[in-house]
């Protein structure tokens, strides 16, 4: 990702697992655990439930924390959208809008093909009526695809 | 200080300027239900803890502001500019980078 300068992966108990380009790893990971813990407080003391994630501004530098992992970035050049924010993807509904699609792309190569419908095996392969049942497969196996890709979801939580 | 364009923004709830530890509306799309003088006092507390730690990390320094995730709202204070947007609905890049113009950064 563009801007991203260092990386800093701590635990529960806010030790360091891993570090990557920052200097005094340990010394991030104390500050960024009392963040978390005071914005914690901070949030129930407003009425809500909990921090999801919390952002230091600097002028050049800026840090941002999210799912135990921060990242040291530059403040002007990052893209804090793709930061703060990531899709995620159905894998049930991803890999059955492909299976359907595959189908549905064979049963017309067999539906549309001469060479190959002429084999009697295979052109008994493609389910009657033809075309219809292609096409009701394909225009479920896209609707499929564009649905796996949800909703934006927090990389900060 | 320039003026800042909230049709831009999308998913913004309101915004609000610190002024003499009050928080003063400039804009809302619709009513939040949060303290505002717990807010403001909460605002100073951080921006006091946050420069702090920015000097001892010395790459954040001078400190200019932060945002924060609650639930589902986003709190971002940058100079004295508070905007608070739906997170999951707003554009952060646009959150972040219009409050850094507005305070002139």
């Amino acid at each position: 990702m563009r801007g991203v300068h260092g990386y800093i992966k701590i635990n529960d108990e806010g030790k360091v697992i891993e570090s990557q380009n920052v200097e005094n790893p340990e010394q991030w990971a104390e500050i960024i655990t009392y963040n978390v813990k005071k914005g914690n407080e901070e949030a129930r003391e407003l009425g809500f439930g909990r921090m999801n994630g919390f952002a230091m501004i600097g002028k050049e530098y800026s840090l941002t924390f999210m799912k135990g992992g921060a990242y040291i970035v530059k403040t002007n050049e990052v893209n804090w959208q793709e930061l703060f924010i990531k899709y995620t993807y159905s894998m049930t509904t991803l890999i059955a809008g492909i299976v359907l699609t595959a189908l549905a792309i064979l049963f017309f190569i067999i539906d549309l093909t001469p060479l190959v419908n002429s084999i009697p095996y295979v052109n008994s392969l493609a389910p009657e009526p033809r075309f219809y049942i292609p096409s009701m497969l394909i225009i479920i196996g896209v609707i499929l695809l564009a649905a796996s890709k949800s909703k934006f979801n927090y990389r900060l939580s | 200080m320039s003026q800042i364009n909230f049709q831009r923004i999308p998913g913004l709830i309101a915004v609000y300027r610190l002024e003499n530890d009050r928080l003063v509306e400039v804009h809302k799309n619709r009513p939040i239900n949060v303290d505002l003088g717990k807010l403001a006092s909460i605002l100073k507390e951080n921006m006091e803890i946050g420069s702090q730690e920015a000097k001892r990390l010395k790459l954040l320094d001078p400190f200019l502001g932060f945002a924060m995730i609650v639930d589902d709202i986003g709190i971002t204070f940058i100079g004295d500019l508070l905007i608070i947007t739906d997170a999951r609905g707003t554009n952060w890049d646009m959150v972040i980078k219009e409050a850094l113009r507005v305070s002139g950064q």
